[in-house]
């Protein structure tokens, strides 16, 4: 069983070398840490998604210019490459 | 203008969050430097963070921003653009910001600026900037700093925390 993850308090009202605290994460805090999680890959895996069909439109801009007689230098000058 | 180190934490343990609370009211505006890594081992090279506001209401996470990627190259939008490398991609690297809350201490909106990136030997790099602010109501008492993806924050993380008059 993995360990209960921690959080690190510094808790500013108190003296200087005494405001440090290492706690447990509760069980809500837990939850909602790996609800979190769950968010983040989905909005991860989107991102990917959206660069990948940015750089196939790319790609398909530059065959389409090529096939129209562009050279590369002239085309790089178009896409910024 | 007066810039006091309100703390500096550096971690001796992994953790899930490092949580400042009980934040002195008696400031203008804050800054937060830190220099972090995580204990994810997949995927990109970095994991995004977040720093919620007084628990877990209100969290910077996106905002209008502009970023290199070495992976992705150059793009803007709305994002999450604080990182935290992870170890295995570069046990020597730490991915490095600063965030400066404006006007913390007052119940209005509060803007954040966050310049920074994550650089790492052998994966993605990562560099940005981004505007953002959260939402009105209350003022600022307590900033928590978390991975986005359940990683720990590891050993030797460090965080400051800055407070200007």
């Amino acid at each position: 069983m993995a360990d209960t993850p921690v959080k690190v308090v510094v808790d500013l009202s108190k003296p200087k070398g005494e405001r440090e605290s290492i706690i447990p994460l509760t069980a809500e805090e837990i939850a909602e840490r790996e609800a979190m999680a769950a968010q983040a890959a989905e909005e991860q895996a989107q991102r990917e998604a959206e660069e990948a069909q940015k750089a196939q439109d790319k790609a398909d801009a530059i065959a389409t210019l090529t096939s129209l007689g562009l050279t590369e230098a002239q085309i790089n000058a178009l896409v910024g490459a | 203008m007066a810039y006091e180190l309100v703390e500096t934490i550096e971690l001796t343990a992994d953790a899930a969050y490092i949580e400042f609370s009980s934040i002195p009211q008696d400031g203008k505006d804050l800054v937060l430097r830190m220099a972090v890594r995580n204990s994810g081992s997949s995927g990109l090279g970095y994991d995004n963070l977040r720093i919620d506001k007084n628990g877990t209401t209100q969290y910077v996470t996106t905002g209008p921003s502009m970023y290199g990627d070495s992976t992705y190259g150059i793009g803007s939008g709305n994002g999450s653009y604080i990182w935290s490398n992870k170890e295995s991609g570069d046990l020597y690297a730490w991915s490095n910001h600063e965030v400066y809350i404006s006007n913390y201490a007052t119940t209005g909106h509060q803007h954040v600026g966050v310049v920074g990136g994550a650089n790492n030997w052998y994966t993605d790099n990562i560099v940005g900037f981004m505007t953002t602010h959260y939402s009105s109501g209350s003022a600022i008492t307590s900033l928590r700093i978390r991975d986005l993806s359940s990683d720990n924050i590891v050993t030797g993380s460090v965080v400051s925390l800055y407070k200007i008059y």
